[in-house]
């Protein structure tokens, strides 16, 4: 074991280990409370883990009454595709989120290859740390679904011996995960070696943007599965378009079922896929050793200036007679633009609130009537009334949280130094103005298309109520704003965490409900509605006036604070 | 004028500076010296208004900096020791933030924008982020917007750190026409040379008092000796041969 501490190997594995964890941008105080932050997570998901076991018991038990070993297999089947994306989607998201090191980087370069290390071992160690990282979050995954994936194995229809059917299972889903892996690995790669140097920062947070987006939304598609039974049993064109199902198959063909002839195709599917993704992986790991010196010093200058000569340039916009204002938006959106972090908070929350709003769209069938047409069901026009109200409240939220989390703390005295009183309403009124637009509206804009569509002219009434209520729920969430965007420490989960995730949940129901409720009467044309909105609107411009009277009187907060109450239940 | 009157600075337990007093005239440079850990970034820190003094005053040109440190930051240009920066801006979006920042007009700003960087030779680098500058370009931009609002004060902390040889001399030949335009310069560093070359007064800090003041022109003249000599003799710094020997002989020397 000394020998072992003693070896370069070891240390620069542990080095890399700890920097898949570094976040980077928290102080002491706020990496203590993210540390709290993830194992209370990590314990929720395994709470979440026996819970599914009782859900799933209390199915199965239902289903052996019926006495139908079909219906019992066909269930089986979807829940096995079920639990092996939970983990899939688990190991693509946390390797999403730690695409910047995924490779060995710039700095790794130029601070390892100046010491007497070979190039294997700095390989070597990162492919090692890697492994180690995707390996933690893959146990835990299986770990926690570990009884459930036990239950099914012990079902009372089951072809084979449990051990059998639950190594099937275990070994679908480990190369399942790993194939998760080594897709995020190969795209990331090819990102690097295609992409110009003056653009890969760019290109990498869009690109982590992009995946973030499509793996949050996929969630729901995720949580859908076990409704699918049916759908696994027949072999319905869109399995082939699924990932998890691929690896079904290979469960199935490792259990030598040869019932449904789909199977074998899903597993040579995923046969298919692991090859292509562990190629391309392996490939620009092999690239980039060959030539990591190549890679990292090729030259970016003229990349950036043709970049930069064509680029949207937010600094040109005119700036009126409000500079502060105008320089306060343009450093946000440009932080937005480029920071793959903040870029990624966001992303990850706006997708969060699309998905939310696809599920209901999916649930009320909006795909059949847009393809066929028919009158639309009072389900449909519900969902199409309250989507801009869910998708405003977790946009507005997403915007708030990117814009709380700082990009470089010990810059923030430039702030400092040019802080001036009667610019503060202009500095403040800078972030609400950008919460505004990202987070109520552009929902609304999105949405708005398709509200015309189905309920006609009603949407304007729909839509102007949202534009309230838009405005009400920023008004809200701003009130206590006292930073410039990105420039205060910042300590998550400060609050206690049971209590926040309980205040926001109903917080949604309350916005989205009231705001659909409200929206719907509008609709009526009566003239209470009417006066409803007015009465509204008034309320808006109240809190709006009182917000900005309290906003030339706030001092900037620079460094962010613990809750001076311990126990905000007050519990003893 | 600056004036700083019975600077104290305590954090926590520890007496970081303990009653400094001193002045800074138009047209002076004044250098700042001390040892490591002798007081000199608290003052610096003070002086600029990033903290708070526990105890004493600062004023400029009769702007106390406790009563409306708003109006005072105003007349100020800073270079910290370390550059820094919002590294995800380019070097003119950086400069136009803390313009707009200062709220300078407009036009005046774009056209100081543009001439700053042809000047401190950042135009060719101007579509790049400063994620991708040295430390001395970063120095160059935090110069160029130290200067931007064109200060009365310059307060400059180890400005020539990571500067090549030819900004070294545009920044020494910079600060000696600001000091002849009337402007005044405080000047923190490790470098006598510079010091001797540039300033025209020096002040001196150990364990956090100042512990000698001389204007550098006298300093011959009153056979105090060079800088370097006054200041061993003012900090009672030891002598470092031994020191150096032991270094030698654990890393096997002779």
């Amino acid at each position: 074991m000394t020998a072992l501490r003693e070896r370069p190997s070891y240390h620069l594995t542990r080095h890399f280990f700890h920097g898949l964890f570094d976040l980077g941008f928290l102080s002491d105080a706020g990496a203590d409370s993210f540390t709290r932050m993830i194992v209370g997570c990590c314990v929720a998901f395994l709470t979440f883990g026996l819970l599914l076991v009782r859900l799933f018991a209390v199915k199965y038990a239902n289903l052996a009454v019926l006495r139908d070993p079909e219906l019992y297999k066909q269930a089986s089947l979807a829940d096995d595709a079920f639990l092996i994306a939970v983990p899939m989607w688990i190991v693509a998201f946390v390797a999403v989120l730690v695409g910047h090191s995924l490779f060995p980087d710039e700095t790794d370069f130029r601070v390892l290859m100046g010491l007497p290390v070979s190039r294997r071992l700095v390989f070597g160690t990162k492919l090692l740390a890697l492994a180690f990282f995707a390996g933690l979050f893959i146990v835990a995954a299986h770990v926690a679904l570990m009884p459930l994936s036990v239950l099914l194995s012990m079902g009372t229809w089951v072809d084979h011996a449990w051990p059998v059917q639950w190594a099937a299972y275990g070994a679908a889903s480990l190369v399942a995960s790993g194939f998760s892996l080594m897709a995020v690995i190969a795209v990331h790669g090819l990102l690097m070696l295609a992409a110009p140097r003056g653009r890969l920062l760019a290109a990498s947070a869009a690109l982590r943007s992009v995946m973030i987006c499509v793996l949050v939304i996929s969630l729901p598609l995720v949580l859908w599965l076990p409704g699918q039974a049916r759908a696994f049993a027949n072999g319905p064109s869109w399995l082939y378009f699924a990932p998890p199902a691929w690896f079904l198959g290979v469960e199935r063909w490792l259990l030598g079922d040869d019932s449904r002839a789909h199977f074998i195709r899903l597993a040579q599917l995923a046969a298919f896929g692991v090859a292509l993704a562990v190629g391309f992986a392996a490939g620009s790991y092999i690239f980039l050793y060959r030539r990591f010196d190549r890679v990292m010093l090729r030259p970016s200058q003229g990349d950036a200036q043709s970049a930069g000569r064509f680029a949207w340039n937010p600094w040109k916009r005119p700036v009126g007679s409000r500079p502060v204002f105008a320089a306060i938006r343009t450093f946000t959106l440009v932080t937005l633009r480029r920071s793959v972090l903040h870029q990624g908070i966001l992303v990850a929350l706006w997708a969060a609130g699309a998905g939310l709003v696809v599920n209901s769209l999916m649930a009320t069938d909006l795909a059949g009537w847009l393809a066929n047409g028919g009158t639309v069901s009072v389900g449909l026009m519900a969902s199409v009334i309250w989507a801009p109200f869910a998708l405003m409240f977790v946009a507005s939220l997403a915007v708030r949280m990117a814009l709380a989390v700082p990009i470089e703390p010990r810059a923030n005295w430039v702030f400092r130094m040019t802080e001036q009183n009667d610019a503060r309403t202009d500095q403040l009124e800078a972030a609400v103005h950008i919460v505004r637009r990202l987070g109520a509206l552009v929902p609304i804009a999105i949405i708005a298309p398709l509200q015309w569509l189905v309920l006609g002219r009603d949407a304007i009434g729909v839509v102007a109520v949202a534009l309230l209520f838009g405005w009400l729920l920023v008004e809200i969430l701003m009130k206590d704003w006292a930073r410039i965007p990105f420039t205060c420490s910042y300590i998550p989960g400060k609050g206690f965490v049971p209590q926040t995730i309980l205040t926001g949940f109903l917080s949604f129901v309350t916005f989205t409900t009231a705001g659909a409720a409200l929206a719907r009467f509008s609709v009526t044309g009566r003239p209470a509605s009417f006066a409803l909105n007015v009465l509204l609107f008034a309320g808006v411009v109240a809190l709006r006036r009182h917000n900005l009277n309290k906003r030339s009187g706030t001092p900037l907060a620079f460094e962010d604070q613990l809750p001076t109450e311990v126990n905000p239940l007050r519990l003893s | 004028m600056l004036q700083a009157r019975g600077l104290t600075k305590r954090y926590g337990g520890l007496l970081a500076l303990d009653r400094v007093s001193f002045e800074l005239h138009p047209g002076e440079i004044v250098g700042y010296l001390g040892p490591n850990g002798s007081g000199k970034s608290t003052t610096v820190n003070l002086v600029v208004g990033l903290l708070e003094p526990s105890a004493g005053a600062i004023s400029l040109n009769g702007i106390s900096l406790s009563d409306d440190p708003v109006a005072y930051k105003r007349h100020i240009g800073y270079v910290p020791e370390e550059p820094y920066l919002y590294t995800h801006l380019t070097a003119g979006e950086y400069l136009m933030l803390v313009g707009r920042m200062r709220r300078m007009s407009e036009t005046e700003l774009e056209e100081r924008v543009s001439k700053l960087l042809g000047l401190f030779q950042l135009h060719d680098s101007r579509y790049r982020t400063m994620s991708a500058y040295s430390k001395g370009m970063r120095q160059r931009v935090l110069l160029a917007a130290a200067l931007l609002h064109n200060p009365d004060l310059l307060v400059l902390d180890e400005p020539f750190s990571g500067l090549d040889v030819n900004a070294g001399l545009l920044f020494r030949a910079l600060l000696v026409l600001l000091a002849a335009q009337g402007k005044m310069v405080l000047f923190s560093t490790h470098r006598f040379d510079m010091v001797e070359r540039l300033c025209s007064r020096v002040v001196i800090l150990s364990a956090g008092r100042l512990v000698a003041e001389q204007r550098v022109p006298d300093m011959d003249r009153d056979g105090a000796g060079s800088l370097e000599e006054i200041f061993v003799r003012v900090t009672r710094q030891p002598d470092f041969t031994p020191v150096a020997r032991e270094i030698l002989e654990t890393i096997g020397g002779r």
